[in-house]
């Protein structure tokens, strides 16, 4: 057992990290998709509302927004971050998405410990995680459980 | 009336989607890694998006935006190994004049390692198919 997250107790934040969005980013991000289930096609970049002007304003957009799974993984890197293994093998996380995060956005990925229970030697951490803009504007919200250790390890 | 609504329309509550499978590759968890500026991200189905897959491979392209998204993880998947998605609509509704959809998807790999389950909220259409 790891002795930092059972140290954290309810009202504890995770350590806070930022990341720059980029179009770059997004197409590599949009790739992977691509090589898994196009591997014919190589690491191209799918076109779709994430990497392509014209088809993001078909669906009524400005411009490309970052896929939200994008966001998604944020908040997964901030958990896999604080409970390693703990969370990736046993850990939840429920997001839903609030606000379009666009090329050259920065967002903050936050968590917090809104609950802690013991049970049968473990502990239960139940926490709030959002991601928050350059003008502190939440794009998205959700709430995380892992416990610790997990009982899958 | 759009393409999107004509396949809303056939979509039915707990219907099984099409099956989806793929490898994953130490190219594809470098892809991912840069793209997520994340060495340790072990997770591709992330942004492989499943949910869409099994989705798109049963009822054609469709016009969506994410809603909510929701993970429960079981093993990270071991790269070179063969994952297999099947996938279900969990629920689909009306609200607020717009087309809803949930759509859970159950990841294994070959060896019936369960990887992940998952939970996704569409948004058919785009914003300007807000109607009524």
């Amino acid at each position: 057992m790891t002795t930092r997250e059972t140290m954290l107790n309810v009202g504890d934040q995770l350590p806070a990290f930022t990341k720059t969005i980029t179009q770059d980013r997004m197409d590599l991000f949009e790739s992977v998709a691509r090589l898994a289930v196009q591997p014919e096609l190589g690491a191209a970049p799918a076109v779709n509302i994430h990497t392509d002007a014209a088809r993001a304003r078909e669906l009524g957009l400005t411009r490309p927004i970052a896929s939200g799974q994008m966001s998604f993984a944020y908040l997964h890197e901030l958990l896999s971050r604080a409970f390693g293994i703990d969370f990736r093998q046993g850990g939840q996380l429920s997001v839903t998405f609030l606000k379009p995060v666009y090329d050259g956005d920065r967002v903050t990925a936050h968590g917090v410990v809104q609950e802690k229970e013991s049970l049968n030697g473990r502990t239960r951490l139940r926490l709030q995680v959002w991601l928050e803009n350059q003008e502190g504007i939440k794009t998205c919200a959700g709430e995380a459980e892992v416990v610790v250790p997990s009982p899958l390890t | 009336m759009s393409t999107n609504h004509g396949a809303y329309q056939r979509i039915t509550i707990n219907e099984q989607l099409g099956h989806l499978e793929y490898v994953v590759t130490d190219e594809q968890l470098k892809l991912l890694q840069e793209s997520l500026e994340y060495p340790e991200a072990l997770f591709p189905h992330i942004a492989v998006k499943e949910y869409l897959e099994v989705l798109c491979r049963k009822h054609g392209p469709i016009s969506f935006i994410s809603a909510k998204h929701q993970d429960r993880y079981y093993h990270p998947p071991i790269p070179n190994k063969r994952v297999q998605v099947t996938g279900w609509v969990r629920d689909k509704y009306r609200r607020r004049g717009r087309d809803w959809l949930l759509v859970e998807t159950l990841a294994i790999d070959e060896d019936g390692r369960e990887i992940v389950r998952s939970q996704h909220t569409f948004l058919i259409g785009g914003l300007e198919e807000k109607a009524e």
